[in-house]
């Protein structure tokens, strides 16, 4: 448990570093939409397609921010109270839920493969950007893929 | 899997709740054990068997792996 408290610890720094970073950028986005400065204006596209950019970014942005704050806040109430550290620590490490979270993404990345596949082929029909872009991304995902599995397959 | 965990907790007048805190596991899981629906790991399995007093074979049937 020890050792746990310490990553929880390092968890939460990592978390302040990167909502101050992530806060940083919002305000900075903020000047920038009331063009006091310069940069972190979108330049592609027309007035329509940035602002639904924009609205993407800040949804995105507070989405993350306010995830990082409940996490930093769930780490230092478990950090002051034993219950709610084993309660968090089982929460984690419970292997039933390791075991479904594992299956759950392995199911997941061939189906995200075989539909990009699926996908790719049928966009090429119509518009090659778009098809050359997602068959990118399957051959990518794959790529990454092969490249865990054989570092797994060295470790164990 | 079939196990003896379910006679085991009900002749300690345990919960499922409270076994699964005692062997740093959750609810759903010893459920899930205890209907057959997921197998424990080793260390799972020994932690359980240890919380009883009891060896692995004594409270997981492996005669389905017999065959």
């Amino acid at each position: 448990m020890k050792q746990y408290k310490e990553k929880l610890k390092l968890e939460n720094r990592i978390i302040v570093v990167c909502i101050a970073l992530l806060s940083a950028f919002i305000v900075l986005s903020i000047l920038a939409e009331a063009e006091i400065i310069s940069f972190l204006r979108p330049v592609a596209g027309d007035e329509h397609w940035q602002s639904k950019w924009r609205g993407f970014i800040a949804g995105a942005s507070g989405g993350v921010l306010g995830l990082m704050v409940f996490g930093l806040i769930q780490n230092t109430r478990a950090l002051r109270n034993e219950k709610k550290l084993k309660e968090l620590y089982i929460a984690a490490h419970d292997e039933r839920q390791i075991q479904i979270l594992t299956t759950a993404r392995s199911a997941a990345t061939q189906t995200f493969l075989l539909i990009g596949l699926v996908a790719g082929v049928i966009a090429g029909y119509f518009n090659p950007t778009v098809s050359i872009t997602i068959l990118a991304c399957v051959v990518a995902h794959s790529l990454i893929s092969m490249g865990f599995a054989f570092y797994y397959r060295k470790k164990y | 899997m079939k196990t003896k965990i379910r006679e085991l907790r009900k002749l300690h007048k345990l919960s499922q709740e409270e076994l699964a805190e005692a062997v740093g596991t959750t609810r759903q899981t010893i459920t899930s054990i205890e209907v057959g629906k997921y197998i424990a790991s080793l260390p799972l399995a020994y932690k359980i068997a240890r919380y009883f007093g009891l060896t692995i074979e004594e409270v997981f049937d492996f005669s389905d792996l017999e065959d």
